[in-house]
């Protein structure tokens, strides 16, 4: 136990080390990336290249100054640690065990954080417009507008935001907007050792996406598009990403209240139809007997 | 069960809305269809609808996670009309509670003139469509969150509102008794109808709408229930032990099957004194309400859950 509590701390040393002398280094390089356009940017992450190091989840904790968390490693979640989003954890490595035909298992590993949807589901159902897109492409949170409803925790198909109970405030990743702004790439981006993750604008993104020969793209076309392009080798259904319809947000919303009046028209000709045809029923029940009484 | 971002104060928000609005809905149909039969009716649910309606506000305002924080940002609630249902679903609750109260202040010092007649025929008519509003908009505001597909059915919304109408119209005629028993004086008909047949014939004619709305909510709850048989949350109504209870013993079966059961009985009579049968609807009238809570915390918290 004591060998392990040492091995972690001292891989937690190294690592933020590592993760601190690549964010210096890299903030220094001034790529000219966004600083004076605003075309949107995006992100591609090639699982193929992915080797799980977490170094991007290191970097955005650094970064974002987000604290650790308390967590533990339980058969369910195997190495994905922490296992799922949180207030403080923005981004994190998902591991997948992924079974191939002759019985021969491969480990594929995915960096997820915010999609960045081009049309988000959290900006649509805010209330107060505390959630925004911005042009570059950041879905950014203003908490002096925030009521804390929590509707967009709801809303989110790839459940992003979370509710900081003790904060009392929403949290999640801003894609280094403030990075971004600065013409640098995203701290995960620059901690990335083997070229999984790549930024740029999107249209060039989805190029490399297209060229990459990966077989299956996730991110173009879900919710009507994100900023976060995945190429991999095997179905996003088996890494365990959700599927979400092309639906951009408004169709989404606008095609549910269609239906919803639908049922409702339907239900009221309905309800009608049997209320008269009761009425004919007991109109002709009461005759018949007036004649019957008659006769 | 595991931390709800949406819990039971959430629950709580929704019945009251909804019963306020179906209380509102209720009231107005009475004196508008009622040819004054059940103006008792109507004054019940015209001063229920708005205590319902500022109770539910403040269990809303409690439930938000920033209002000892940053408690001036509710103005802020109307930045994004008529995009986000939590800004239109507001407007329509202001708008609702605020006719609901005139409303009731012109029941409370009615006059039997003309004007006082119609304005009251008018208030209640525009208190049936916010009242409509209000108990339709949570479950539309639901089927829109993108990210929980157990609510997004285009039936979902009708369930909840077709609830919602019931347990405003049983707590209505429930609150005719107490009303009448704590405020005779201010009001006169619920004193007549205490004194007179109307306190039978009310609750009567009631549990025939009563049925009614649990036919047709039954109708969309199946409808519902198989539109997202094939999520997740689903088997959650099967499997969690508490939300098993509280939707099927619950919902389904104390706050529907169990009402239109004892009502369809009363039809017949079977020998037992109507007196008995009056208190029997009147115990369903609770178990409706009970019912509808059950059902609105268990749907609401198998939708988060998985």
């Amino acid at each position: 136990m004591g060998e392990k509590f040492s091995r972690r701390s001292f891989l937690k040393t190294v690592g933020t080390g590592f993760g601190l002398t690549t964010l210096f280094v890299t903030s220094g390089k001034t790529k000219n990336l966004t600083a004076t356009t605003t075309k949107p940017k995006a992100m591609l992450i090639d699982i193929r290249k992915c080797i799980g190091c977490k170094a991007c989840q290191i970097a955005c904790k650094i970064w974002n100054k987000l604290p650790a968390e308390e967590t533990r490693i339980t058969a369910e979640n195997e190495y994905v640690n922490p296992p799922r989003f949180s207030a403080d954890t923005w981004c994190y490595v998902k591991f997948s065990e992924v079974r191939e035909k002759e019985g021969i298992v491969k480990w594929r590993m995915a960096s997820l954080r915010c999609m960045h949807c081009l049309e988000p589901a959290c900006v649509s159902v805010c209330p107060t417009k505390a959630l925004k897109k911005l042009p570059e492409g950041p879905v950014v949170y203003d908490p002096s507008r925030c009521i804390g409803c929590k509707y967009c925790v709801e809303a989110c198909p790839w459940h992003v935001p979370h509710f900081d109970e003790e904060k009392k405030v929403i949290s999640k990743c801003v894609f280094c907007v403030d990075r971004i702004k600065a013409g640098m790439v995203p701290a995960c981006v620059a901690n990335c050792q083997t070229g999984a993750l790549q930024f740029g604008d999107r249209d060039e993104i989805l190029e490399k996406a297209h060229s990459s020969g990966a077989p299956y793209i996730y991110g173009e076309k879900e919710a009507g598009g994100t900023s976060m392009i995945f190429v991999s080798d095997v179905p996003f259904k088996e890494l365990g990403f959700p599927e979400v319809s092309s639906k951009p947000m408004e169709t989404f919303k606008s095609d549910m209240l269609t239906s919803i009046a639908s049922v409702g028209v339907i239900a009221t000709i309905i309800s009608f139809a049997g209320y008269f045809a009761a009425k004919f029923l007991r109109r002709k029940e009461e005759v018949a007997k007036t004649l019957k009484e008659e006769k | 069960m595991a931390h709800l971002v949406w819990g039971w104060l959430t629950a709580i928000d929704l019945f009251l809305i909804g019963s306020a609005g179906g209380a509102a809905i209720a009231s107005g149909a009475a004196h508008i269809l009622g040819k004054g039969e059940y103006d008792a009716l109507a004054e019940s649910g015209a001063y229920l609808a708005p205590i319902l309606g500022l109770a539910s506000l403040l269990t809303v305002m409690l439930d938000l996670g920033r209002l000892t924080v940053a408690p001036m940002n509710v103005i802020y609630v109307f930045s994004h009309l008529p995009v986000s249902m939590v800004s239109a679903g507001t407007v329509f609750r202001i708008f609702f509670i605020a006719v609901a109260a005139l409303n009731a202040i012109l029941w409370l010092f009615r006059k039997e003139t003309l004007i006082n007649y119609v304005v009251r025929i008018i208030c209640g008519a525009v208190n049936v469509v916010l009242g409509f509003l209000v108990t339709i908009y949570p479950g539309v505001m639901l089927a829109f969150a993108r990210g929980k597909p157990f609510w997004g059915s285009p039936f979902f919304p009708w369930v909840i509102s077709v609830n919602a109408m019931l347990s405003g119209l049983v707590l209505a005629v429930f609150a005719i008794p107490i009303i009448g028993v704590f405020m005779p004086r201010l009001c006169p008909s619920l004193l007549e109808a205490r004194r007179t047949v109307l306190i039978h014939r009310i609750p009567e004619r009631a549990g025939l709408y009563m049925a009614i709305l649990i036919v047709i909510d039954l109708a969309f709850t199946v409808a519902y229930l198989t539109s997202v048989a094939g999520t997740a949350q689903y088997t959650l109504l099967f499997t969690n032990f508490l939300l098993f209870s509280m939707f099927w013993g619950g919902f389904i079966g104390l706050g529907l099957i169990i009402p239109l059961i004892v009502y369809l009985l009363a039809k017949l009579r079977l020998g037992i004194p109507l007196s008995v049968w009056i208190l029997l609807l009147y115990l369903c009238f609770i178990l409706v309400a009970v019912g509808s809570v059950s059902g609105r915390y268990a749907l609401l918290a198998a939708g988060q859950l998985i």
